[in-house]
């Protein structure tokens, strides 16, 4: 499915293995402080509250869609991801760890093609220039986080454990290694002649380009007017059997520096730390989680860092200004803007019921809900104004599933063992987001049905926001939160997608609409009379 | 190289867009039939408009333009023949676009050609130019001259040609590289050939090719697109620079077209209105301060429509800031107010007008102000687009502008009608902008009787109640004359007998308007 780079792929500060003497210091992780407990998250939840789609715009790589797919059952640990989050806010630091995870990639990449072994003197050059990239974004990072001073105790330690792996006189050696060589490399222009089928090479001989001789000649016809050349795009060139000649006729031409470089390569060709590679890895976690949040923030997305609680404290859940991800990241400029939602529920509130106006936002107010708790269960920022919620893990849902309407029966029977899978990962801690629940047969035997499996999930104790258009429902549970979508005042016929602790409204928004149309009861009696 | 024909400091902006309000100065006043008569080629549909509806206001470039104009109406042929030669120039280049592809090479073949077709035009250029001097008065016309026999002199055409040779690359392509961070040859700069002659063993093919060299296998054909590539990027600075460089060439001759078209369209404006009997006179530009003087000012859009000589009008006065035009009905009051609109243009296009004498101040920009519809029916969206169109006027003027109102807001009732036209003129007049008005509410007219700096004028309207078609001194009479209109549809003055609509004669003595 995913690649194959995972989690557990890469050395990390194991407790077990950090009695082992002679093993050289590991950068510490940036995601926890140990091996971090967590659980792995139902695809089909993740699709429910489009965070499938949250997820690709926001993970690049296999690694971090396998962080995305594994959230944290433990406070401390969510703390301790929040922190690196929020240094990684401070301009400075981001841009050192953009730098330094681009150099980590395009390490991997070079080590990924001298190893085909194709072309081999370009793909030492690229070593080279890879090696000296790694170099430069090991002592940028270092030099930027010890300047910025984290918070974090990740990026911390990350930052002690670069200072010491720079002193390191191999990693020296590297670096100088390094430098030096593309100096000799880059410094002296060469000749390229081409002409019909042949390409040739020498030592530059000083003579003038020409451009700007052509540009001088003609500059007696410059006008206002002029810019009207389309002129292409400078072609990109790519390594191929004539770049590669080409380039061998420039170690023809220079065979001492070329030497020195095929020996430095071939005694350097892994010298990127798996550790270090970890680290890259994790900072794209983060990077792009930030890359997509700054862009939605742009768009008038709010980002705060959670209150995550837990113990005596846990239990109130109180949002402010929340918003649908997905729906964030699919609207363009021009769209309507987004409407925030709150949200409040006592510890008492197990069960929260929404109801209101169809196409009223009800669906999208429940995912955004979800889709917070799950943000915050990764340790990340999520998109309300403030947000104090407890630990909500696993995140789990029951939404009508489109496959096969006609079969009703056999609707009804895959939707009980839905809940039935749902019922058995329900823990104490879990959030259920319930969704138009036994949509698949009458609404009598739904509210019947309903009421039956309210005290299982009392006997749970998980949360559940429940999407129904069940009126009685609400009205029969003791205890439940009830928050009904709003319609403008002006005209009940428009609804608002803003939510309310409220009973359920009743049929005013449907009376509404038939009066419009002429269709009340008076109305028709009138009409049909 | 410069042209500089329509103004003396600058190039005319061929993507000038007329200014803004320009769609209702055509419509309002008529202009259509007029610029399409003035349009030089089918391609230049944009110019006259772009020059006509972007007023001059500085009285050197009216001048700069009147003497360019005045040679052209002396040498018809010469200023001709100039706009043709630059038409020959561009449809050298049609031809050119057949080398068409994205790339550098496709762009450096493009641009050889296309200079290569421009050369013997340059050369003709040339020739012209020397030719013609002697003949040239304006200051416009002579500068350029000077400056086309100048810089196309006969040693720079010459190189113009040696450069399209070597562009060809009799001696491969050669350019200095340097190894980039990619581990490829990049920063590939183009080297200027050798001013030297070869020596023989180059101009044989051999050497002189570097000492290390590989030749691709004649069927490697992958070789040979990585060959084209590499070659592509070798000669892409220059490519672009000869692109820039062409289409400089070409922008060159598409400016002459243009400055050239202007006049061109003069020229053929100027026949027609002396097919039509009508006289032209250069026009004074005056100060803000200065009086109005028109002497048989004829409307131009009118003669131009209709193809006949209209009435002409004389219009002296003090420093007039408002004007109040009432009076009969079809008594040419549109067409006087379109006649001062379009001699207000051609003032400040630089141009000829049709009068005998003509002086006005100079107006930042010229604003009309038209009712579209000639019916009455008081519909309620009607008030509401004119009120649209002068909240849109109001937004654009500025201190000395000329507002031209013909029956604004009569698509409501006369005391609505005048409260709203009262509150607008009084900002607007307050503002210093210049408003001309025809209207038929005396409400209004009255209203303003003792402001002043106010002239009231008034359509001539005989004895007899036949109308001239001449507008006069007057004050607000109360009567449009509409049933002067109703006797000469209906063909008698006793069809209808009641004494109340008998027209009354203008109050005051029917003569110019003197200061």
């Amino acid at each position: 499915m995913r690649s194959a780079t995972q989690l557990t792929d890469f050395p990390t500060r194991d407790p077990a293995r950090s009695s082992e003497l002679a093993a050289p210091p590991v950068c510490p992780s940036l995601l926890a402080p140990g091996v971090p407990a967590t659980t792995t998250a139902i695809e089909r939840s993740l699709h429910d509250l489009h965070l499938d789609e949250v997820i690709s715009a926001m993970a690049p790589g296999g690694f971090q869609q396998d962080v995305w797919h594994r959230p944290v059952t433990d406070v401390s640990v969510i703390e301790y991801r929040q922190d690196v989050v929020d240094d990684l806010r401070t301009p400075a630091i981001r841009r050192a760890a953009e730098h330094f995870e681009a150099a980590m990639s395009s390490a991997r990449n070079s080590i990924t093609a001298k190893r085909a072994g194709h072309y081999p003197v370009p793909a030492e050059l690229n070593l080279l220039e890879a090696i000296a990239r790694f170099c430069t974004a090991v002592t940028g990072f270092a030099q930027a986080l010890s300047e910025a001073h984290p918070k974090s105790a990740g990026l911390s330690g990350v930052c002690g454990h670069l200072r010491d792996y720079q002193a390191v006189s191999a990693f020296q050696d590297l670096a100088r290694g390094s430098a030096d060589l593309l100096t000799e490399l880059r410094g002296p222009a060469v000749e390229l002649g081409l002409q019909a089928g042949t390409v040739w090479v020498d030592v530059d001989s000083g003579r003038a380009g020409w451009a700007g001789e052509i540009a001088a000649f003609f500059s007696r016809f410059e006008m206002v007017d002029g810019a009207r050349t389309v002129v292409p795009a400078r072609p990109r060139r790519y390594l191929n059997h004539v770049e590669a000649q080409a380039i061998g006729l420039v170690a023809e031409l220079r065979p001492e520096t070329f030497a020195r470089v095929h020996r430095f390569a071939a005694v350097h060709e892994d010298f990127l730390p798996a550790d270090l590679e970890r680290l890259g890895e994790e900072l794209r976690f983060f990077l792009g989680f930030w890359k997509v949040a700054d862009q939605l923030a742009a768009q008038g997305v709010e980002w705060c860092r959670p209150r995550v609680l837990v113990g005596t404290a846990g239990g109130r859940l109180s949002v402010e200004g929340v918003v649908d991800l997905a729906l964030a990241l699919r609207s363009r400029p021009g769209d309507p803007a987004l409407v925030p939602n709150d949200l409040a529920l006592s510890r008492g509130e197990r069960i929260a019921f929404v109801t209101g106006p169809n196409q009223g936002g009800k669906t999208t107010f429940a995912r955004a809900i979800a889709q917070l708790a799950y943000l915050a269960s990764l340790g990340l920022p999520v998109p309300a104004r403030t947000a104090t919620l407890p630990l909500l893990n696993p995140v789990l849902t029951h939404f009508p599933q489109p496959d096969d309407p006609e079969n009703q029966h056999g609707g009804l029977a895959d939707e009980i063992a839905r809940l039935h899978e749902v019922m058995v990962a329900a823990t104490g801690s879990a959030l259920l987001v319930l969704n138009e629940l036994f949509s698949a047969t009458s609404a009598e035997d739904a509210l019947e049905l309903s009421q039956v499996v309210v005290p299982e999930f009392t006997a749970v104790g998980c949360r559940v926001l429940w999407v129904t258009f069940l009126e009685d429902l609400v009205t029969s549970v003791p205890g439940a939160a009830s928050l009904v979508g709003q319609v403008a005042a002006d005209d009940p016929t428009r609804p608002t997608f803003r939510f309310r602790h409220q009973p359920p409204a009743g049929r005013s928004h449907a009376a509404a609409l038939a009066t419009r149309h002429g269709l009340s009861s008076e109305d028709l009696a009138r009409r049909l009379g | 190289m410069k042209v500089r024909l329509l103004f003396s400091d600058r190039e005319a902006d061929l993507d000038a867009k007329p200014a803004d309000g320009a769609d209702d100065l055509v419509a309002d006043l008529d202009l259509g039939p007029v610029l399409e008569l003035m349009q030089p080629d089918r391609r230049l549909d944009e110019l006259c408009p772009a020059v006509l509806l972007n007023p001059l206001t500085d009285p050197v470039q009216i001048a700069w333009r009147q003497h360019v104009l005045a040679d052209a109406l002396a040498d018809p042929a010469g200023m001709r023949a100039l706009f043709d030669l630059a038409g020959r120039a561009l449809e050298s280049q049609h031809s050119i676009w057949m080398y068409g592809g994205k790339t550098a090479e496709s762009l450096l073949s493009r641009s050889i050609h296309g200079l290569r077709a421009l050369l013997p035009l340059l050369r003709e250029l040339a020739a012209f130019a020397a030719n013609r001097l002697p003949y040239a008065t304006s200051a416009g016309l002579t500068e350029l001259y000077q400056r086309l026999i100048a810089e196309l002199d006969t040693a720079y055409l010459g190189e113009l040609a040696t450069l399209l040779n070597q562009l060809g690359f009799p001696q491969g392509v050669l350019s200095r590289a340097r190894l980039d961070a990619s581990g490829l040859l990049g920063s590939l700069e183009l080297l200027a050939p050798r001013r030297e002659r070869p020596p023989w063993w180059a101009v044989l093919g051999f050497g002189g090719q570097g000492r290390f060299r590989f030749t691709i296998a004649e069927r490697d054909e992958a070789g040979a697109q990585a060959l084209a590539q590499l070659r592509n990027d070798a000669i892409y600075d220059v490519a672009a620079t000869l692109g820039r460089s062409c289409e400089h060439v070409v922008g060159f001759f598409r400016q002459l077209r243009w400055e050239t078209g202007f006049y061109v369209g003069c020229l053929q404006l100027h026949d027609r209105l002396g097919d039509l009997g009508i006289t032209t006179c250069w026009p004074v530009p005056g100060t803000p301060s200065d009086a109005m003087a028109a002497v048989d000012l004829s409307c131009l859009s009118h003669a131009i429509r209709n193809a006949e000589a209209p009435v002409p009008n004389d219009l002296t006065g003090p420093r007039v800031d408002f004007a109040l035009l009432t009076g009969a009905n079809q008594g040419g009051k549109t067409t006087f107010l379109r006649s001062i609109g379009c001699a207000q243009l051609m003032l400040q296009a630089g141009m000829f007008v049709p009068a005998t004498s003509y002086r006005a101040a100079v107006a930042p920009s010229v604003h009309t102000h038209f009712r579209r519809s000639e019916d009455d029916d008081l519909a309620s969206g009607k008030l509401e687009e004119e009120l649209v169109r002068m909240s849109r006027i109001v937004d654009r003027c500025r201190p000395g502008d000329l507002l031209l109102m013909n029956e604004s807001f009569a698509s409501t009732d006369e005391v609505e009608g005048t409260y709203l036209a009262a509150d607008i003129l009084d900002a607007l007049l307050d503002h210093g902008v210049r408003v001309l008005m025809v209207t038929h509410f005396h409400r209004l007219a009255r209203h303003y009787q003792h402001r002043p700096g106010t002239v009231f004028l008034t359509a001539e309207r005989r004895e007899d109640g036949v109308r001239t078609h001449r507008v006069l001194a007057g004050s607000p009479a109360s009567t449009s004359h509409g049933m002067d209109i109703y006797r000469q549809v209906f063909g008698t003055a006793d069809a209808v007998g009641a004494p109340g609509s008998v027209p009354r004669q203008p109050t005051t003595s029917q003569e110019r308007i003197s200061a």
